[in-house]
């Protein structure tokens, strides 16, 4: 009988002849991802998931969905050039993938839920209710994006990331990256022209 | 400036006001100990394949999903539906008597808790028993007290203890009953001696979770009527092997384990086991058997 162990724990050869850290070394390597490509971003990694959701209970659930994505690919990003730029877009991916998800409910469902807006009873301040409403306005304007250049434009203005990040985490070139970002602008000055600034409308004229 | 980059700044602008930088203090802390577990979990990569499959449950009845079972409720879908559950439900009556749906529900559920108890047990007896037609097969006894404190006696059929085996901090020390000589090695894999090649697939609670979750093949559940066992029949592809696991369901930790070849079967074919295990779980065990010494000629518990 060959021995045909998979166990990290004990260092023993796996079927294919590989001969597996022991424990000790795994978790040095696991504590040490988590130390360098993980703790430095966290804050980034929270906010910029958090100002696309925008729901408190959306953004534990996508802040989740980005570690498992973040877990299953633990090898990807640790051979990346630029391992921070990448969970980052992971980050952003997985909030458009809820907000596409709130998108596709709220289809079903065909009326807009009463509790994401402040009611006119309860707001003192008609301020609020308008916010909200451009806040919404906003993000389904991101929503209507093809995925690429909503990432494109989200790194490029929320997340404030230079071209070349933005091209080594989207793994293209910068020029295409700058494309992504000039459309995807220009869509939203389209889609977005009867929000406000003047110079904005006339565009869309 | 030109008016293309004012209409830049002006959507830039718009978004960034917009999507503003206000994450509430109590989401960020509720985000850290979603951190602090993820940490965890890189430690214990088992929690964290555990984690996403109640994951997916959850999601089965919330979000999502709650929204499909609301869909598949209205009376439009569940009126054709139950037609076809009641015209199923006859066709299963027919031609199967067993319900295929709970077995394989009630498989994977025990599997479940199975595989969750052994991660979790706090010590390991189990002795390995091969039948003894050629001078290849052994007999083992492993006690397993924590990942750094494991022993393994080896001996041959009806002789006395001729290797003992201690794994400490990942330091391995060999006995060799029959020379009374000590032996270091740094890993499991640099050990040389065949007699303890058997052993190595069960050195620990983790490892036989880790053959249950991934070379194991399910294949059925059985609960021995009243009583309170259940037996896993599991199959090895690669080995071309059966395997028959008998859990304790008050415990629902493993009591034996027994290997068949794919094309035998246990009533007809005794003399085709190719292993025998029984265990013995959360027995107090004596940590000075866990240091190293040579004693000679104890019995194989």
């Amino acid at each position: 009988m060959d021995i045909a162990i998979t166990s990290r724990k004990h260092g023993v050869p796996d079927t294919q002849g590989w001969t597996v850290c022991p424990e000790e070394i795994f978790l040095k390597s696991e504590k040490l991802f988590f130390d360098q490509l993980i703790r430095p971003i966290e804050h980034q990694m929270m906010r910029s998931i958090w100002r696309i959701v925008r729901d408190p209970e959306m953004a534990k659930d996508t802040f989740q969905d980005s570690l498992a994505k973040i877990w299953k690919r633990l090898d990807r990003i640790r051979s990346h050039p630029n391992p921070h730029a990448l969970i980052l877009k992971i980050c952003l991916n997985a909030a458009i993938d809820s907000l596409r998800k709130r998108t596709r409910l709220r289809q079903h469902e065909k009326t807009e839920p009463l509790h994401r807006f402040p009611s006119l009873s309860d707001t003192k301040n008609h301020e609020a209710l308008e916010s909200k409403k451009i806040e919404a306005e906003i993000l389904e304007a991101i929503n209507r994006l093809p995925r690429r250049q909503a990432v494109a434009v989200l790194m490029r203005i929320i997340q404030e990331q230079p071209y070349t990040v933005i091209a080594q985490a989207m793994e293209c070139s910068e020029t295409t990256v700058r494309i992504h970002v000039s459309r995807g602008r220009a869509r939203l000055i389209q889609w977005l022209s009867h929000l406000k600034p003047a110079s904005l409308k006339e565009v869309s004229k | 400036m030109k008016k293309e980059d004012s209409d830049k700044f002006e959507i830039d602008d718009l978004l960034k006001q917009t999507l503003k930088d206000d994450l509430p203090p109590e989401l960020e802390n509720s985000m850290k100990k979603q951190l602090i577990l993820f940490r965890k979990k890189m430690e214990q990569p088992e929690l964290q394949r555990r984690e996403e499959a109640n994951r997916a449950l959850r999601r089965l009845f919330h979000g999502g999903g709650l929204k499909w079972m609301q869909w598949m409720l209205k009376k439009q879908v569940l009126a054709p539906a139950s037609i076809i559950m009641v015209v199923l439900g006859a066709v299963l009556q027919i031609t199967n008597p067993s319900s295929v749906l709970a077995e394989s529900i009630s498989l994977l559920k025990t599997s479940i808790i199975v595989s969750d108890r052994v991660s979790h047990a706090e010590s390991m007896e189990c002795s390995i028993e091969m039948p003894a037609e050629n001078e290849q097969y052994y007999e083992y006894f492993i006690q397993w007290l924590s990942p750094s404190l494991t022993r393994v006696q080896v001996k041959k059929p009806n002789q006395d203890i001729i290797k003992t085996m201690w794994i400490s901090d990942d330091k391995i020390t060999i006995a060799d009953h029959a020379t009374n000589t000590l032996r270091k090695v740094e890993k499991v894999n640099q050990i040389d001696a065949p007699e303890f090649h058997h052993a190595l697939r069960l050195l620990s609670p983790l490892d036989l979770v880790e053959q249950m979750e991934g070379k194991w093949r399910l294949k059925q559940y059985k609960q021995h009527g009243d009583s309170e066992r259940g037996t896993f029949t599991v199959a090895i592809p690669e080995e071309n092997t059966i395997l028959e696991l008998t859990v304790d369901l008050c415990t629902f930790l493993p009591t034996s384990l027994k290997k068949f070849l794919a094309d035998s079967n246990e009533e007809s074919d005794e003399g085709k086991i190719l292993m025998n295990v029984n265990f013995k779980w959360n027995k107090s065990i004596a940590p000075q058997l866990m240091l190293p010494k040579i004693t000679k000629g104890s019995s194989c518990a």
